[in-house]
C-alpha cells in the first residue's frame, strides 16, 4: 500500500459537486494498463473500465465529502453557513474550515444567551470568522455559494488513521490500489471501478452511472460504524478485526448472492472479516440494487470511528484485507 | 411586460396536487400554436415539444402546475368536513381561511371558535389542522357527502389582485409564476429543441418530474420557480432567503441539488453583462423538480431559476412584476446563447 497516495487523497479539496481535486489525484494515481479504459461521463463520475470475460460488475467508491456552502456574508465580514451533506453540528463549533481558494476559518456560534456554550444545533445559529475586517474584504476572498470542507489533517500511528474525509477518500484509496495491482488477464468479471460524485447529498453519481453502465453485480465500497469506543451507540463492528461485509443498512439488504460469495471468498483466502449489520446510513450501494430492473448489490466497508466529523480513525489492516478481498473476489 | 392577466387566471385556477386538470387546460391553450406537439403523460404532465429536430443540446423548461392545500377525509355527523393537508402548508395560516371545495368550488370556510369563548390557554396555541374543520353550511352528514365526499380536493379561496402598480397578491404564487413564465418563452423561436415540462404532483414529493424526465431526458434543464422569501422585518438578514425587486433567484444548493456550476457561472455571466439584475438563494431549503431531473437516467445539468415570493405556501402571496419581467428576459437570452 501506498500511503503517500491516501495522503494526497485526504488532501484534496472535495465537497459534494466539486470533487475535481480528487478525481486528478485518482488520474494520477492509476497505473494505466492494457485493457484499461478511463474516462469521465456526463455526470462527472471517473470510471475505469477494465474489459474481462465474465458479467458487468460496478464497484463504487464515492470521491465527494461532506462540507459547508457560505449563504451570506455580513456587513462586518462574517460568513453564514448551511451544510452539504450530513454535517454534524455538535462538531462544527471550534472547527477550522477550508475554502476551495485556501481561504480558512474558524466557526463560532452565537452565544449571547448561552455564554460560550452551544445553545441549539442549528446551522443558522454558526458564523464563520475568515479575518476580514469587513463585507468587501470578505468578498475578495469568498462568495455566496463557496463552498468550504473540515480543514484537512492527516496522522499516522502504528497502522491507524485519524483524518477527515476518510469517508470515502479511503474507499477510493482501495480504489486505486486494486486497479494497480489486479492481473486484468485473471478477471473473471468485466471491470467497472467507478469513483463517484455527490453521494453525500443523495448517491447521485452512483444513480445515474450504474444507469449508463447497467452492470450485473454493484459492491460499494464506504466506510461503516464501529462500535468500540468507551460508552458508544452499540455496533458490532471494530477496527482491526477485518473487511466489514455488509447484510443490511438503512437503504439495502445486500444480494445474497453478492453477499455470501464475498464470505466464501474471505473465508477461502483466510481474510479477516465481520458482519455488518447497522440501522442507520447507507451507501452507493442503494442506488445501484435498485437501478432500472435492479443489480444483485452488496459492499464493503471499512469500520471507521466518528464519521462524518473531523476526526474520522480507521485501522489500516482493516484496509489491507478489503482490498486484498476485492483482489480475490474479481479474480480467477 | 408580464402577462398578468394570464398570471391572474393561472393563480385563480383550481390546482391542488393531482387535481391540475384546470391549470393545463389553460397552458392548454395558451401554448397552442407556439410549439409542435402537445402530449399529456400518465401521470396528467402536460409536455410540450418544439423544434425536437433541432441540432443542439435538448433544454426542458419546466415548472409545476399544482399548488398545495386540502383534501377531505371525513365528514361528522353535523356535516363538517375534516380534511388533511395536502403538502406543506403552516396549521397557523389554516383557521378562519375561505376555501374552495371541489372542482365544482363550493365555497366554505376552516371554521375556530370565537374568540369570546376561547381560554386564555387556547388562544396561545396553534389549533393543529386535525382539529379544524370545513364548514360549506351543509345541515347534515348526507347533505355534505352529496357535495364534498372524502376525498374532494380544497383550494383556498383567493383572487388575484394588484395591489399597486407592479405589485400583486393571489394564491399558487409557487408555482403559476413558472408556468406562465414558459409560456412567454414557447412564443419565441430557438434553434434548439425544447422540452415544455409542466408536472403535476411537484409538492407532495417532485413525482410528475420523475415521470416527464424520464420519457423525455433533457441535456439541460432549467426549473422556474416561485420560490421562498422571507423579506420581513422580523427577520435577519442572512435569514430572509430572498429579496423582492432584487432580480431572478438564482439556486446555488437547496436541500435536494446542487445545480450545475458551469451552467449557472453561463448564466451569471450573461446577467452581468447584459445588466440584469439577480440574487442567489440564500438558505439552502426546499426543493425543486431540479432533482428529479437532474438524476434521470444517464443525468443531466440543471438549473434552477425563480421569482422571489412571500409568503409561499398560505391563502396568499406576494411578488413584484419587476422580477418576473427580468426574470423571463435573463431565461430568454440564455436559451439564445445554448444553441
Amino acid at each position: 500500500m501506498d500511503i503517500e497516495i491516501l495522503k494526497k487523497l485526504i488532501h484534496a479539496f472535495g465537497p459534494s459537486s466539486k470533487e475535481e481535486s480528487v478525481k486528478k489525484v485518482i488520474k494520477q494515481s492509476i497505473r494505466k494498463k492494457q485493457g484499461m479504459e478511463i474516462f469521465e461521463d456526463k455526470f462527472g463520475n471517473l470510471v475505469v473500465h477494465v474489459k474481462g470475460n465474465g458479467p458487468k460488475l460496478m464497484i463504487a467508491s464515492h470521491m465527494d465529502q461532506i462540507g459547508v456552502m457560505v449563504t451570506d456574508i455580513d456587513k462586518n465580514g462574517f460568513l453564514r453557513i448551511g451544510e452539504v451533506g450530513g454535517i454534524r453540528k455538535s462538531f462544527l463549533v471550534g472547527q477550522k474550515l477550508l475554502f476551495e481558494n485556501g481561504v480558512e476559518g474558524f466557526v463560532y456560534y452565537e452565544d449571547k444567551e448561552s455564554q460560550w456554550e452551544v445553545k441549539e444545533q442549528k446551522i443558522e445559529k454558526f458564523f464563520v470568522d475568515i479575518g476580514a475586517k469587513n463585507r468587501n474584504d470578505a468578498k475578495k476572498l469568498v462568495g455566496i455559494g463557496t463552498q468550504g470542507i473540515y480543514k484537512p489533517t492527516f496522522y499516522e500511528n502504528n497502522g491507524r488513521v485519524i483524518a477527515p474525509a476518510l469517508d470515502d477518500r479511503i474507499g477510493c484509496f482501495i480504489g486505486i490500489e486494486v486497479l494497480n495491482s489486479i492481473n486484468s488477464r485473471k478477471l473473471h468479471f468485466d471491470l467497472y471501478f467507478v469513483f463517484t460524485v455527490q453521494e453525500e447529498i443523495g448517491v447521485k453519481g452512483a444513480k445515474t452511472s450504474s444507469y449508463e453502465i447497467t452492470p450485473d453485480y454493484g459492491i460499494a465500497i464506504d466506510v461503516t460504524d464501529s462500535g468500540d469506543m468507551p460508552e458508544t451507540t452499540p455496533v458490532a463492528l471494530s477496527l482491526g478485526k477485518g473487511a466489514a461485509i455488509k447484510v443490511i443498512d438503512a437503504g439495502m439488504i445486500s444480494s445474497r448472492e453478492v453477499k455470501d460469495s464475498l464470505i466464501k471468498t474471505a473465508e477461502k483466502n483466510k481474510i479477516p472479516y465481520q458482519l455488518e449489520i447497522i440501522t442507520a446510513g447507507t451507501t452507493d450501494a442503494y442506488a445501484m440494487q435498485i437501478t432500472k430492473a435492479g443489480v444483485q448489490t452488496g459492499a464493503i466497508s471499512i469500520p471507521t470511528r466518528y464519521i462524518h466529523t473531523p476526526g474520522e480513525t480507521i485501522d489500516m489492516d482493516d484496509v489491507k484485507n478489503v482490498i486484498k478481498l476485492i483482489k480475490k473476489y474479481v479474480e480467477k | 411586460m408580464a402577462n398578468t392577466e394570464l398570471i391572474a387566471k393561472l393563480s385563480n385556477a383550481f390546482g391542488v396536487s393531482g387535481y391540475e386538470e384546470e391549470v393545463r387546460n389553460i397552458l392548454k391553450e395558451e401554448i397552442k400554436g407556439f410549439v409542435d406537439r402537445i402530449e399529456i403523460d400518465s401521470l396528467g404532465n402536460l409536455i410540450a415539444l418544439k423544434n425536437m429536430q433541432a441540432n443542439g443540446p435538448k433544454v426542458m423548461l419546466n415548472a409545476h402546475m399544482d399548488e398545495v392545500g386540502l383534501i377531505v377525509d371525513h365528514i361528522d355527523e353535523n356535516g363538517f368536513l375534516g380534511f388533511k393537508k395536502v403538502g406543506g402548508i403552516d396549521d397557523r395560516v389554516l383557521a378562519g381561511k375561505r376555501v374552495l371545495v371541489g372542482k365544482s368550488k363550493v365555497p366554505g370556510v376552516i371554521g375556530i371558535k370565537a374568540i369570546h369563548l376561547q381560554s386564555a390557554e387556547e388562544v396561545k396555541n396553534t389549533i393543529p389542522s386535525k382539529n379544524l374543520y370545513i364548514d360549506i353550511g351543509a345541515k347534515s352528514k348526507e347533505e355534505a357527502e352529496k357535495i364534498a365526499p372524502p376525498g374532494t380536493p380544497v383550494m383556498f379561496k383567493t383572487e388575484f389582485e394588484t395591489l399597486k402598480k407592479g405589485i400583486h397578491i393571489g394564491k399558487a404564487f409557487d408555482d403559476r409564476l413558472g408556468c406562465a413564465l414558459i409560456v412567454d418563452l414557447l412564443k419565441e423561436n430557438y434553434n434548439l429543441p425544447i422540452i415544455a415540462l409542466f408536472s403535476v404532483q411537484e409538492e407532495i414529493g417532485l413525482r410528475g418530474a420523475a415521470t416527464g424526465a424520464y420519457q423525455y431526458t433533457p441535456d439541460i434543464s432549467i426549473t422556474l420557480e416561485g420560490t421562498i422569501s422571507a423579506d420581513l422585518p422580523e427577520v435577519k438578514d442572512h435569514l430572509k432567503c430572498t429579496r423582492l425587486g432584487k432580480g431572478p433567484v438564482i439556486t446555488i444548493k437547496d436541500s435536494g441539488t446542487i445545480t450545475d456550476h458551469a451552467l449557472r457561472e453561463k448564466l451569471i455571466s450573461l446577467a452581468k453583462r447584459q445588466k440584469i439584475p439577480y440574487q442567489f438563494k440564500q438558505l439552502l431549503a426546499g426543493g425543486t423538480d431540479a432533482y428529479r431531473i437532474q438524476i434521470s437516467k444517464g443525468g443531466a445539468k440543471v438549473l434552477t431559476v425563480a421569482v422571489p415570493v412571500r409568503y409561499i405556501h398560505s391563502p396568499v402571496s406576494l411578488f413584484y412584476e419587476e422580477d418576473y419581467d427580468n426574470t423571463l428576459k435573463l431565461i430568454k437570452r440564455f436559451i439564445k446563447t445554448l444553441s
